[in-house]
């Protein structure tokens, strides 16, 4: 397994003497090489916060009270801020959902591509660029050389996105934790997105966990789903045995709220 | 105007201006291209489309929150753009919005009393704890909700107030954008059982605007599919679903994923997947809006605009149209 996160808790104290509220609670989850994992749930169901304490980014005053998070032979909980700023973006990655905040408004895509590069290798200017420009071709922008000097006011969301990615890649990472990446994307921008994870997965054998709401996504794209309730791992299974067998109510309660349409008429 | 109709546009035409950076050049984004339709009585038309295309801007021009550059606007065969705001406010009753975002719509300084107790005195209604308890039940709330502030309640429970608040008025005509889109999966299930239930019983007329096409299927009769502020196709639900004639309907029922992994399996293969981005409003093709992305342009496509026009579908025409010189020539050809 590339991701392992095993019996994960965090916990955020009370306001004014009461109780510490549990967030996490005993999240276990695992992504192997190529395989695209589903992080289903409702809001404020803790799917993100799986993925913040699994890069040590629980914002304060939470934190973690058990739990590993093995990334190959490595436990990210146990490791050095140096250390884990060494693997976050190098080894582990992350795309946010929201691609018109995620990006700095005055600088290029092209400067913040090329910094993310220079994170993680000692490169000289120029070939941090000429990286950029392969990161921009890999995620498939068209015209890459010609966009390094926009900005991301100049780009639509679907660009952004894909910006955000090969920031995300800039780093040669193995897991790429990727949080509602097209929740904020139109469905045919979405379908664009999501056949560029499905490429990467394969082309660079990434492990991805895909944090979605949206079970067409998760039906569309995953190998193997986890469902999260109130910051319990509810049932995790493959794709298409969640589906037509899910074992939990509250996953049989999902599917079952869950409105679809009729396809049209194929032709043969 | 046909009798049926109780909301009839022709030939709508918004347009914005935009300026290009701090001293930049004035550009004019048309909004709204020349868009004509009718809403009929009683009936759940639905608008789709992504972004940009004029949805919203149709809605809200319909019931004169924006004025158009062009066009007409009649409501139950009354222009409404001839009126003088005096008159208009008066008519308002009548037709009443519920907003998508159940967090920014409602006044976090006022309880939900207050809230709805607004409209019924703008509108001579009666107002009392007893009047308040029914809308409140109309929307499925107990009425001890009456004393919440909005901060106290689940966005479900926001959403449903919105409704309540529309209500109050006693509208003929609602319109709901994306009354859905900012909820979780499990309310928007309620909400919409709750919007087709109040439509049932109040005999309501629904605009619903959305981009949720499952959502869509399951509520409205008519649907219109919007591209770029034009009406691209515009059809009953069922044939909409079951036989899409615009490309761009097709790619977009296409795109949608759909939660059912065997089928997928076999489905994605062929999944149309558009290439690009929707073209700006600022600087429209020329010829047909979605001839840039469409996977079967043609050359006159470029050169000439089509309109919306009744498609012969299984040999019989009726109310089926669409904008396309081709309609219908691109299927989602999957292999089962």
């Amino acid at each position: 397994m590339s991701l392992e996160i095993e019996g994960l808790e965090v916990v955020f104290p009370g306001s004014s003497g009461r109780a510490p509220v549990p967030v996490l609670r005993g999240v276990s989850l695992a992504v192997g090489r190529g395989e695209i994992v589903g992080l289903v749930g409702e809001s404020g169901s803790g799917k993100s916060m799986t993925a913040l304490a699994a890069l040590g980014l629980v914002p304060p005053p939470g934190r973690v009270t058990a739990g590993r998070v093995r990334l190959g032979d490595r436990d990210l909980l146990g490791l050095s801020p140096a250390e884990l700023r060494r693997v976050r973006g190098g080894r582990i990655s992350m795309v946010f959902q929201e691609p018109a905040t995620a990006l700095n408004p005055v600088y290029s895509i092209g400067f913040q591509i090329a910094e993310a590069v220079a994170a993680h290798r000692r490169v000289s200017r120029r070939a941090a660029r000429d990286e950029a420009v392969r990161l921009l071709e890999q995620v498939a922008l068209p015209d890459a050389r010609r966009r390094l000097g926009a900005y991301p006011h100049q780009l639509s969301g679907g660009q952004r996105q894909r910006v955000l990615i090969a920031m995300a890649l800039a780093g040669g990472p193995e897991v790429l934790l990727a949080d509602e990446p097209t929740t904020a994307l139109d469905v045919t921008l979405q379908a664009q997105v999501l056949e560029l994870l499905e490429r990467l997965r394969s082309e660079l054998g990434l492990a991805v966990l895909l944090i979605t709401h949206d079970l067409g996504v998760v039906a569309e794209t995953c190998d193997r789903a986890v469902v999260m309730h109130d910051g319990e791992v509810v049932e995790s299974a493959a794709v298409e045995s969640l589906f037509h067998s899910p074992a939990h109510p509250y996953t049989r309660k999902l599917l079952a709220s869950l409105p679809s349409f009729r396809r049209p008429e194929r032709s043969a | 105007m046909s009798a049926a109709a109780l909301v009839e546009a022709e030939d709508l035409r918004v347009e914005f201006s935009v300026r290009s950076g701090l001293w930049g050049r004035c550009s004019t984004a048309r909004a709204l291209d020349g868009v004509s339709l009718e809403v009929r009585r009683g009936e759940c038309l639905a608008v789709v489309g992504e972004s940009g295309s004029g949805k919203t801007t149709l809605g809200r021009c319909l019931i004169r929150l924006i004025e158009p550059a062009a066009g007409r606007v009649l409501f139950d065969g009354e222009d409404l753009l001839a009126l003088s705001p005096r008159e208009l406010r008066r008519r308002r009753r009548r037709f009443q919005m519920v907003f998508q975002d159940p967090f920014g719509s409602l006044d976090p300084r006022q309880r939900v009393r207050s809230v709805l107790a607004e409209p019924l005195a703008l509108h001579g209604r009666r107002r009392d704890a007893g009047r308040i308890a029914e809308l409140l039940d109309a929307v499925g709330l107990p009425a001890e909700m009456a004393g919440r502030f909005p901060h106290e309640l689940s966005g479900g429970q926001r959403q449903r107030v919105g409704i309540a608040r529309a209500l109050a008025a006693e509208p003929d005509f609602l319109i709901a954008d994306e009354p859905i889109s900012a909820l979780d999966l499990t309310v928007r299930a309620q909400i919409l059982d709750l919007l087709a239930g109040l439509r049932g019983r109040l005999g309501l007329t629904l605009l619903f605007i959305a981009h949720d096409l499952a959502a869509v299927e399951q509520l409205a009769d008519r649907v219109a599919v919007m591209y770029l502020g034009r009406i691209v196709e515009l059809a009953p639900a069922a044939d909409l679903f079951q036989r899409p004639q615009h490309p761009y309907t097709v790619s977009l029922l296409s795109a949608a994923p759909v939660a059912e992994p065997v089928r997928e399996r076999g489905r994605r293969r062929a999944r149309i997947v558009l290439a690009g981005d929707p073209p700006s409003l600022l600087a429209p093709p020329p010829g047909c809006p979605f001839h840039p992305r469409c996977p079967i342009a043609r050359p006159r496509c470029a050169a000439e605009t089509p309109v919306l026009a009744p498609v012969p579908v299984d040999g019989k025409t009726g109310e089926h149209q669409a904008a396309c010189f081709y309609p219908g020539e691109l299927r989602e050809g999957a292999v089962p």
